[in-house]
């Protein structure tokens, strides 16, 4: 079942039960009141009755000094009953020594009969035929004699008025039932909808509509777990759409590498081919087509090269040391020196005036200027220089490489550090490179928590820094 | 007259390559490095197949395609992209074939010459030497006389001849003339090659070239 029907059900039976107990409870408690009431007159006017014979009897015989017999007693006690019972609703039967001697009305009833029995004033309410009466038994003396008299007052207004209020409350019972049970199925419904729209977006999401949100409205428990399912749903998607993002540089990454293999390899494959299967091959081109072949398995070698310092980088826990600048860049410039020499090119290098400390893998960060000043080599024309500064501010260090080469378009600089974007195709195959440069560059600045910056002008050259924390000497 | 074909590559090497490979093929070639100037070329109708790379500098090899129009030159496009979906979208445009780098001299050779077949009335007859083969009646002679061959010995004949000095190795004539589902012995081609010797006198110039297969010398280069 439901949870709706449940609560609908359950708080539908709590009600009518409830709503028909009060008006049952209130209707007899009413009812009690009346025939108390009656009751209470009933007895009076018993009473009232009761002396009432008694003196005017005693007052006839006082006033009229007659001796009465006890027919004449009775005559008179009747003409007293008869004239004071001209209401309908009261009926008197007069006993004399529990036998019936005067009865206003019809034969006595075998109530009243055994109600003489009963102590003065003891009523007794009974039902006859369609009637229900009041009875009430008193004794008074008339004339020496003991006379018993039973009144039988009518209150069957009081039970019809009863059972007219128990149909009445039936039937307001059964339509407020009705009303009610509308209105509770509404309450419930409306109260409850906030339910039904988060299991249906979860539904959505599930079928990987994962855009799909639940509408919060109010404070209350469920708008409380809806903003605590978008909130999880928030953070679904997003971590969904950051694989999509991996998987999809992931397969253009692939493309690309396949590309760029596919490239040097239609050219080794075909030359190859082509001294296999020519008949005769000149001593020129035999030689024209080997340095292909050569030129372009290195360029395989250097992709997987750095293929494989990129995937290293992406695997391997770095290994930091505190370094000293002036050490670091020593060893680089004089493996650098004779490179720049067959290029004829200037390194100018501008190192801080004091020791400085930094915490860097060093092979990374040695890597890291290499290909940035290689790249720098590509970008001149020879003679020209190229410059390597190391500066320290406010315990940060900057290692800047800046060229005067050909530069970068501005709306090109983000590109750069994509894997295999190579700003002019011809120019990066002429050296070599596979556009992986820059990527790798990136990847290692950001093991060391920094990003690199670049900032270029075409025509006038480009400069390329990394900013890492300085390091106090301690030693 | 051999036909002229125009290679539309970036890549300096690969273009130099398929120019090498062509010149095997007897075919004269003209290079061109990026889109924008292949439309033009492809235009001018000097072209009998253009060799298309996809990836190329300003247009790519299918906006060139769209670029030349009406213009009913074949062309082959070449790429280095192996998925089904760009080899559909290439033929799909009318593309003559679709060749995936990286790829031997002897197959662009082969594919060329069956799209220049289909786009030309074929050659029926052909001459090696004192050798006359008519395609269309099937026969061969030598010295004027009937030589009788089987199918197969006729086709591959047929094959030395079209690919005059160029090595075949044994996997490329198997898959020329038997077909790529046949998946005999490569020692098939021997003994039909024995035969072709031996019907048709050519012990000099049908020469076993070592651990790679036969080629079929034209006149002794002294």
């Amino acid at each position: 079942m439901k949870l709706w029907q449940k609560i609908f059900l359950l708080t539908l039976a709590l009600v009518i039960v409830v709503v028909n107990t009060t008006s049952l409870a209130l209707l007899s408690a009413n009812h009690r009141l009346a025939i108390e009431r009656e009751q209470q007159s009933a007895l009076s006017r018993h009473s009232y009755l009761t002396h009432d014979l008694q003196n005017e009897i005693v007052l006839t015989q006082t006033v009229e000094r007659i001796f009465m017999t006890d027919e004449e007693t009775l005559s008179a006690a009747s003409e007293i009953v008869e004239r004071r019972d001209s209401d309908a609703t009261i009926r008197v039967t007069l006993f004399r020594d529990g036998t019936l001697v005067y009865s206003g009305r019809g034969e006595p009833l075998r109530a009243e009969i055994d109600l003489l029995r009963q102590p003065d004033y003891t009523s007794l309410i009974i039902d006859e035929g369609d009637s229900t009466y009041l009875l009430i038994v008193s004794t008074a003396m008339l004339n020496d004699r003991t006379y018993q008299l039973v009144s039988a007052t009518d209150i069957s207004s009081s039970y019809d008025l009863f059972k007219a209020g128990f149909d009445q409350v039936k039937i307001i019972g059964i339509a407020s039932a009705l009303v009610i049970a509308g209105f509770l199925q509404m309450l419930v419904r409306s109260l409850l909808t906030p339910l039904r729209n988060l299991s249906n977006t979860t539904r959505k999401i599930a079928q990987g509509d994962l855009d799909n949100r639940v509408m919060i409205s109010g404070h209350d428990e469920v708008a409380e777990v809806a903003r605590d399912f978008n909130t999880m749903a928030d953070s679904i998607e997003h971590n969904v759409t950051e694989l999509e993002n991996l998987a999809e540089s992931r397969r253009i990454f692939i493309g690309n590498l396949a590309h760029e293999m596919k490239t040097p390899l239609t050219s080794i494959l075909g030359f190859a081919d082509i001294l296999r299967v020519k008949r005769e091959v000149s001593d020129d081109d035999r030689i024209n087509y080997a340095n292909v072949i050569v030129s372009e398995t290195k360029r395989l070698q250097g992709l997987s090269g750095k293929l494989m310092e990129l995937l290293a980088l992406g695997n391997l826990h770095i290994v930091t040391a505190k370094t000293e600048v002036h050490k670091l860049f020593s060893e680089l410039v004089a493996t650098l020196t004779p490179i720049m020499h067959i290029y004829e090119m200037e390194l100018i290098v501008r190192l801080p005036d004091r020791a400085v400390f930094i915490n860097v893998d060093q092979e990374l960060i040695k890597s890291l200027v290499f290909n940035l000043i290689d790249n720098s080599i590509k970008a001149s024309s020879p003679p020209g220089s190229i410059r390597l500064t190391v500066t320290s501010e406010q315990e940060r260090v900057t290692i800047m490489v800046t060229d005067e080469g050909v530069g970068i378009p501005e709306d090109q600089i983000p590109l750069l550090t994509e894997p295999f974007y190579m700003l002019d195709k011809a120019r990066t195959r002429k050296h070599g490179g596979a556009g992986l440069g820059l990527a790798l560059c990136s990847e290692i600045a950001q093991v060391h928590g920094s990003q690199l910056q670049i900032s270029s002008k075409p025509g006038k050259g480009t400069s390329v820094s990394i900013t890492l924390d300085e390091v106090a000497n301690h030693d | 007259m051999a036909a002229h074909i125009l290679i539309v590559e970036d890549d300096e090497n690969i273009a130099h390559m398929i120019e090498a490979t062509l010149s095997i093929g007897g075919y004269t070639s003209a290079v061109c490095s990026d889109g924008t100037s292949a439309v033009v070329e492809i235009l001018s109708g000097a072209y009998d197949l253009v060799l298309l790379d996809v990836m190329l500098p300003k247009l790519d090899g299918f906006q060139v395609f769209e670029g030349k129009g009406e213009n009913t030159t074949p062309v082959i496009f070449l790429t280095a992209m192996a998925d089904v979906p760009s080899k559909v979208k290439g033929l799909r445009m009318g593309a003559e074939d679709y060749i995936v780098k990286p790829f031997e001299a002897v197959e662009l050779l082969a594919r060329i010459e069956v799209v220049l077949r289909r786009s030309h009335p074929e050659e029926t007859v052909f001459t090696y030497q004192n050798i006359v083969v008519e395609v269309e009646k099937h026969e061969v002679t030598l010295n004027g006389e009937s030589i009788i061959l089987t199918p197969k010995e006729f086709d591959l004949l047929l094959f030395f001849i079209k690919n005059i000095d160029i090595a075949l190795t044994r996997e490329r004539l198997l898959s020329a003339v038997w077909g790529y589902s046949f998946s005999g012995e490569t020692r098939t081609v021997d003994t039909h090659v024995q035969q072709i010797r031996k019907k048709l006198e050519l012990h000099d110039s049908l020469l076993t070239i070592p651990r790679l297969g036969y080629r079929l010398e034209s006149q002794k280069v002294l």
